[in-house]
């Protein structure tokens, strides 16, 4: 059980290969989809760090908390996703990516400077991640409202609807999981580490429909 | 070390709040923009109708417009059928009109021509009545010898009566020919008597309506030609009609010039290598140069109303043209104007 558990935890790392063995497969993709590649193998350097912290923390010279690799990562994917939506031009207007995103760097930017702290070895930045997951459910929103108002015939055979359906699922999950991680932490550990598990099921969901999305047929 | 520490109940407060706000905002902008999307179908449509009933409006007028046009078109076809019907008609007419007013011309050459045989005719029948009363006398009296010899002057006499029997028929079929429908078949003709022949019925006819009218008739037939193959009764109605115009010419010259000026016409016939010339050239008054080029056009005509119907070289052009030849002519005006026929040997 417990080995399951340890895979379960790697999951983050594992998960990753699924979009990249499929990448390998399919080399060509449209050039909307290459700020998913780049997250898609920053991710995963920074997942096996944050892991090899999280599994042996304070042998490494990386320390005893991955918080700022988590913190690091959240930016990096709501940069990732954010230029993928600017480049897919599929939420109406170009400009309300740019918007929504020079928001997010000034509350980045105010919450490390006065609500978290970036380098918190002690605690969880959950202020962070409800933002960016709720910044990029909107994006994902966006993209549904576009389609459905565009009347599109093909909307499930395109590379962006499964990008943003495997991204929206995730962020939705994962919204309630970090709105109340950090209150389980303290109050009960036990039921914190378990619902971490969801955000890793919800992690591979992400990286399956990534991978469909890079079989699926480029119709743009 | 948190600055912000908030309590579960307040982060399940924020948590649905934040949900709600989303996708109550997604519901309304949805909903709003269906609104839109109906309303724009909704303009699209009504602006598609008044185009269809614009466009219907449209075909509507042009339809009747074509049928209208159509209607006009057909009346216009049925006049001009009519127009060309009356046209055809009236040109049938001035054709036999011309034919008719040719015979007219002839009918005095005829007379003149049929004349001299019958003339002959009564003489060698009263000869030969009195060459019998002879032989009655003779039978009576026995002398055999007296009788064979009235008997073959009586046979000789009904020779001469048959042969001028035969050259008035023959002037009367050749009217009647000229006188008859289309063009007939080609046989062969020779082209030296056929011009001889209506050149003296030409001759005659005028004369007979012109007393004081005298020209001098050169003619010069080339022997060589032999029979070519045309159709006789038309050659001779180019003949005929050249010929009169001819006369015409020279007439209207004499009634204006002194007594020192002689009608002359020449009638020439030249067998060339593979083709036949009829040269006719009169001393009349000339064609102007700027009427030269319309003579041949259908009703043209220099003659005073009544006298000539303008069709007479029109018709001898085609004739000529139908023969694979050509009629070209040749004037000085006050002059001498000259015809030239040319008709290929084969």
């Amino acid at each position: 059980m417990k080995v399951f558990q340890e895979i379960f935890d790697w999951s983050e790392v594992w998960a990753l290969f699924i979009p990249l063995v499929t990448l390998f497969l399919k080399p060509r993709q449209p050039k909307y989809l290459r700020p998913v590649i780049w997250y898609l193998w920053i991710a995963l350097l920074i997942n096996i760090l944050s892991d090899v912290i999280s599994d042996f923390p304070g042998r490494t010279f990386l320390g005893d908390s991955n918080n700022p690799f988590y913190n690091i990562h959240s930016l990096v994917r709501f940069t990732c996703f954010s230029l993928f939506f600017y480049l897919s031009d599929k939420v109406y207007r170009r400009k309300f990516v740019l918007l929504e995103a020079s928001l997010f760097i000034l509350f980045v930017i105010f919450n490390f400077t006065l609500v978290e702290n970036f380098f918190n070895f002690d605690s969880f930045s959950g202020t962070l991640f409800i933002v960016e997951s709720f910044c990029l459910l909107i994006f994902c929103l966006l993209y549904y409202l576009h389609e459905l108002n565009a009347d599109s015939d093909n909307i499930m055979s395109t590379k962006e609807f499964w990008v943003v359906t495997g991204l929206s699922t995730y962020v939705v999950i994962n919204f309630f999981v970090f709105l109340f991680y950090e209150p389980l932490l303290s109050q009960n550990r036990h039921l914190a580490t378990n619902i971490w598990n969801i955000h890793n099921v919800a992690y591979i969901f992400l990286c399956i429909f990534i991978s469909k999305a890079f079989y699926a047929p480029s119709l743009n | 070390m948190h600055l912000l520490l908030i309590d579960i109940w307040t982060r399940i407060i924020i948590g649905i709040t934040a949900m709600v706000l989303l996708f109550t905002s997604f519901i309304i902008a949805f909903m709003y923009s269906q609104k839109k999307k109906i309303q724009y179908h909704k303009n699209l449509h009504a602006l598609h109708e008044q185009q269809k009933l614009a466009l219907t409006q449209q075909n509507e007028s042009l339809e009747k417009r074509v049928e209208d046009r159509t209607l006009e078109l057909s009346e216009q076809k049925e006049i001009l059928q009519k127009s060309l019907k009356s046209l055809k008609s009236a040109q049938l007419q001035l054709i036999q009109s011309e034919k008719m007013a040719s015979l007219g011309v002839l009918t005095a050459g005829i007379a003149h021509e049929i004349q001299n045989p019958l003339n002959f005719v009564n003489n060698f029948s009263d000869i030969n009545k009195e060459l019998l009363v002879d032989m009655r006398d003779e039978i009576n009296k026995g002398d055999l010898d007296q009788i064979r010899m009235i008997t073959n002057d009586i046979i000789e006499n009904e020779e001469k009566i048959g042969h001028h029997g035969r050259r008035a028929d023959a002037i009367v079929k050749g009217m009647l020919q000229h006188s008859g429908g289309s063009m007939g078949a080609k046989e062969p003709s020779d082209i030296n008597i056929l011009c001889d022949e209506y050149l003296r019925l030409s001759y005659h006819s005028f004369k007979a309506k012109d007393k004081s009218f005298n020209a001098t008739i050169k003619t010069d037939f080339d022997s060589s030609i032999g029979k070519i193959e045309i159709v006789a009764q038309d050659m001779g109605r180019v003949l005929l009609n050249l010929f009169s115009n001819a006369f015409y010419a020279m007439s209207k010259k004499q009634s204006t010039y002194d007594s020192s000026y002689q009608p002359t016409l020449l009638i020439q016939t030249v067998k060339l290598s593979d083709n036949l010339k009829i040269i006719i050239q009169d001393n009349g008054v000339g064609i102007p140069p700027k009427i030269l080029d319309k003579i041949f056009q259908p009703f043209f005509t220099t003659k005073p109303t009544g006298e000539g119907t303008g069709l007479g070289l029109s018709i001898s052009y085609d004739i000529i043209k139908a023969h694979s030849g050509k009629l070209t002519v040749e004037s000085e005006e006050g002059i001498k104007t000259t015809f030239i026929i040319e008709i290929p040997l084969t």
